[in-house]
């Protein structure tokens, strides 16, 4: 349903040409999770605003297709986008709680939504804001309160109740619990995950937090200085790890079950990308580096069976190419 | 050097309350408690976590204990020293022994001053050394942190440092007067998570090589669960859960506790977790001695949860919760 | 008490710093300031109209510097005092007088150059003043609170509300005539409220910030926090308010002189207007009337296009990108 084809993109700034985005592909189906986690400045972000087509003045997609249902979304212009923003693919940003006009009540703001993309009656939108409000867990009767009268996690599921209203066929939600509390943000999490396997939903789901991306997507992709360096089921992301970063990454997350471990930090810094390097983005920091990884970018390659890793020394390691 | 079981820090009854607006006109004022009643001791050379969740009164604490703010009750010792309503240049020398690191690298330090001028400061106003010995230390605090060499680092202002290089530039101005005791609010949450992980075996280290004490902030129960020997849950201004790290992970005594570490995510999708009932009642600011504050929110409470709040109660050897139905769990 | 830092001269410490120059104090700011203001002017650049601002200052400045020159040229050319032996009355420009005479021979274009000098005096220090008292109100207003804050405030919000102009012309009726000098202690006196209320305000925000808690939290002591760490993350603020208060500073300077409450010793524009409404020759010598009129209205403008395109240097949030 949605296919990313080497989406590059940068941002021209005052010093230059930031080259944010490198070649980023990946697909998802109906019903399918992927987890885009990284930190910050890997590009994950980017990579959700290009696909609502939501970037700022300063972006500039260099190449790369963005098929949605078959079209190309970044040909079309700004009306056909508006059709199909909300409708068809909505979205949950971080800390959209705040977003919320202060003056209109939740319920009126939801309406706004629903009827700016269906010819409903208003009557027939207010039905439509209880089923949704049941749905993500709020008090149907609340609709007519106003932002203020709502706590941190009730905002947000109005948010995402909001972005559900007229049932698109992608979500896209970028760290959508960040600003919330760890209860809160469990109960959210369950939410969306229940939403999903009820509603038949595609989801991407953006966090820097990569525990909560375990626990709720089927795939995840990694990403690390605006290009994916591994992409698998997340079980085997987890279990088969390939890519040096990956293990890096998941070795430096402290969690409360099982034994206390030594948490391995990475050493050094991102490269800066305004200028990126020529080989391997990773090398400086990579602790299995050599030298061919300094010269050469790394194709990305998928390596098993859905697991798609950007390494020389995993390519080589498996004989290259194609899965077994 | 004192021995390793000697209690640092002596926390006792502490309670704090601010006072909304006081309206002119009427004689009622309102009340916010973010602190409670709050009991526990710290040893030397211990790292001890207060976890809880914004709003909780975990940060409040960590403000009085470094006198940002003075309790409005209670009484904290540290050294033996009463230091709740100190002045003067008793308050003053007790800065030399208590320093405090936040929880944002990028405000923590003056955007005008050189990384120099924000860790020799707190040398210059307590007086320490001579010219010359203020550079040594800031020299020999920058490269204890693990910024090397120092003499490149010196004369760079903030927004020329990652975020990660800003709290490191943190820690050397908090231990470049030598304190004993270290308070750490939420030291990494604005970190990514590869760098959180430098600062936090830093932190660690540093207990071991240098002999500190620290108090963590955090409401994250993993890096919690990393960095503490000893931790305290707090929920809306009142200690509710308190003892060894791994008892109270592994066998948490208060339904807030259970609810809280239910809900933690874990890096790992083969982990299922269990997750506890947790009722989303308003909880309404009301007196705290008028039974138990988590009652809103339990899902287990009996009538005695109404009546009679509940004191702190040893369910295992240094282990405490209270909640009056801890011993039947 | 621990004794980490301190036991030993690390040989690592006397290799690493043996090349380096310590930049502290002077020499480290000296580099920052400069580094700063580069950084500073490329933003002001970008705004046209705070260019054509600063043109306009140049030229005021330009023509305050050259006011020394004519009397030397000539005795004639004295504004105040030299008077034409030629010309007993206002007659228009001729190629003595580059812009005519004034009702008693006296050439106009001198006045007018003495003028910008007053101008920029006045303007400068009386907005000077201001600034000075403002910021400092509001920055031990703001920091200390409670009590002297109400006080303080109390006061400022006493003066803000007093209707400038009239008090100025009251004092000027009872004390008699008021010197440039009693008028610029005044205007400052008056006009510090406004900028204390601002500066307070940021303030108040400022001292919240983890570096200035982090310092407390050192032992600081509340002078030294006001000063080296709110004072200057607060200036660029006054700074800024400094320009507009310029602009006000002239006009009451202006106002006073044109209504005949000025000093009559002082040649400025304002003195110059009032000289040539008193004697009745508005309509007819246009010569006199224009040339002081105008340049108050463009040195007022220059000032605030210069204030506007510097809040885009203090905010960054009004650039454009």
């Amino acid at each position: 349903m949605l296919e990313i084809r080497n989406l590059t993109l940068h941002y021209g700034t005052t010093k230059g040409m930031v080259q944010a985005v490198d070649k980023v592909s990946l697909s998802l189906d109906r019903g399918e999770s992927v987890g885009l986690v990284g930190e910050s400045g890997c590009g994950k972000t980017s990579v959700a605003m290009a696909i609502m087509k939501l970037m700022p003045p300063n972006a500039v997609i260099m190449g790369g297709k963005i098929l949605f249902k078959g079209e190309n979304i970044l040909l079309k212009d700004d009306e056909e986008i508006r059709g199909i923003r909300w409708k068809e693919i909505s979205m949950v940003f971080q800390a959209a709680m705040n977003a919320l006009n202060p003056v209109i009540s939740v319920g009126d703001q939801i309406i706004e939504a629903i009827q700016a993309h269906n010819e409903v009656s208003e009557s027939e939108a207010w039905e439509k804001v209880k089923e949704l409000y049941t749905l993500v867990g709020l008090d149907p009767g609340r609709g007519k309160s106003y932002p203020h009268e709502y706590s941190g996690g009730m905002k947000q599921r109005a948010i995402i109740a909001m972005s559900l209203a007229c049932s698109p066929d992608l979500i896209i939600a970028d760290e959508p619990t960040t600003a919330l509390d760890v209860i809160m943000q469990d109960q959210i999490i369950q939410e969306i995950v229940a939403l999903q396997d009820r509603s038949d939903m595609a989801m991407i789901y953006i966090s820097h937090d990569i525990s909560v991306i375990a626990e709720t997507c089927g795939k995840t992709g990694v990403m690390y200085a605006g290009k994916i360096v591994e992409y698998a089921d997340t079980d085997s992301l987890f279990y088969d790890t390939l890519h040096p970063y990956t293990k890096a990454l998941l070795s430096s997350y402290p969690s409360i079950k099982g034994e206390v471990k030594r948490l391995n930090p990475i050493p050094g810094e991102p490269p800066n990308l305004l200028n990126p390097p020529v080989g391997c983005r990773f090398y400086p920091r990579c602790p299995e580096r050599e030298g061919i990884c300094n010269s050469q970018e790394p194709e990305y390659l998928e390596v098993r069976d859905g697991h798609f890793v950007a390494c020389h020394l995993v390519k080589r390691a498996k004989g290259g190419g194609r899965a077994r | 050097m004192s021995g390793r079981d000697e209690i640092l820090v002596d926390v006792m009854s502490l309670t704090k309350i601010y006072t909304l607006k006081r309206n002119i006109f009427s004689r009622s004022a309102q009340f916010v408690t973010a602190l409670y009643d709050a009991n526990f001791q710290i040893s030397n050379g211990e790292v001890f976590g207060l976890v809880g969740e914004s709003g909780s009164g975990k940060t409040t604490c960590g403000r009085i204990l470094s006198r940002l703010e003075e309790p409005t009750g209670g009484q904290i010792f540290i050294e033996g020293v009463d230091i709740s309503h100190l002045k003067g240049k008793e308050l003053r020398a007790f800065r030399k022994n208590v320093q405090m690191i936040f929880q944002d690298p990028y405000e923590s330090l003056n955007p005008r001053m050189t990384v120099y001028d924000t860790v020799v400061e707190p040398l210059e106003v307590q007086a320490i050394g001579d010219y010359e010995e203020r550079e040594y230390r800031v020299w020999k605090a920058l490269k204890t942190v693990e910024l090397y060499p120092p003499g490149d680092y010196l004369f760079r202002f903030p927004h020329e440092l990652s975020g990660g290089q800003r709290q490191r530039v943190a820690i050397a101005r908090a231990l470049v007067v030598e304190p004993d005791f270290v308070i750490a609010d939420e030291p990494v949450s604005m970190l990514d998570a590869s760098i959180r992980a430098g600062i936090l075996n830093l932190l660690l280290d540093l207990r071991g090589r240098l002999g500190l004490t620290y108090l963590f902030i955090t409401h994250d129960v993993a890096v919690a669960r990393y960095m503490c020997d000893r931790i305290g849950v707090i929920f809306k201004g009142k200690l509710v859960e308190l003892g060894k790290t791994e008892q109270v992970i592994h066998n948490p005594r208060h339904p807030y506790t259970r609810a809280l570490l239910s809900a933690v995510p874990v890096p790992d999708p083969r982990v299922k977790r269990e997750r506890f009932r947790f009722e989303e009642r308003e909880i309404p600011d009301r007196a705290f001695d008028r039974g138990c504050i988590f009652l809103p929110r339990c899902a287990a409470s009996g009538r005695i949860c109404r009546r009679e709040s509940p004191e702190m109660i040893e369910v295992e050897e240094d282990h405490y919760a209270a909640c009056h139905l801890s011993t039947d769990m | 008490m621990k004794e980490y830092l301190t036991r030993e001269r690390d040989k690592d410490w006397l290799e690493d710093m043996a090349g380096r120059e310590f930049k502290t104090g002077l020499g480290g700011k000296w580099d920052r300031w400069v580094k700063g203001f580069l950084g500073h002017w490329e933003i002001f650049r970008k705004n046209k109209l705070g260019l054509f601002g600063l043109a306009l200052f140049i030229v005021f400045a330009a023509m305050a510097l050259l006011s020394y020159i004519p009397p030397l040229i000539d005795p004639m050319y004295e504004p105040m005092t030299g008077v034409d032996p030629d010309i007993l009355w206002t007659q228009g420009p001729t190629k003595a007088h580059w812009l005519g005479t004034d009702f008693i021979g006296r050439d106009i274009l001198s006045q007018l150059l003495v003028g910008a000098r007053i101008a920029f005096l006045v303007g400068i220090t009386a907005a000077f003043m201001a600034v000075a008292i403002g910021t400092s109100m509001g920055l031990i207003s703001g920091y200390l609170g409670k009590r002297v804050d109400m006080i303080l405030m109390r006061v400022a919000d006493i003066i803000m509300v007093m209707p400038g102009l009239l008090v100025i012309l009251i004092l000027s009726a009872v004390i008699g005539k008021l010197s440039v000098w009693n008028l610029v202690i005044i205007i400052g006196l008056l006009r510090w409220a406004s900028v204390a209320r601002v500066i307070r305000s940021q303030t108040l925000s400022l001292r919240e910030r983890p570096y200035v808690q982090a310092a407390i939290i050192s032992g600081a002591s509340k002078g030294r926090i006001i000063f080296r760490h709110i004072g200057p993350n607060v200036l660029p603020l006054s700074f800024l308010y400094m320009t507009f208060g310029v602009t006000t500073a002239i006009l009451v300077e202006a106002a006073l002189a044109f209504l005949g409450f000025g000093d009559p010793g002082t040649v400025s524009w304002g003195m110059m207007l009032q000289w040539v409404w008193k004697t009745g020759n508005m309509f007819r010598a246009p010569y006199w009337l224009l040339p002081p009129g105008i340049c108050i209205s463009l040195i007022t403008l220059s000032f605030y296009l210069i204030g506007r395109a510097l809040d885009e240097v203090v905010n960054p949030r009004l650039r454009q990108r």
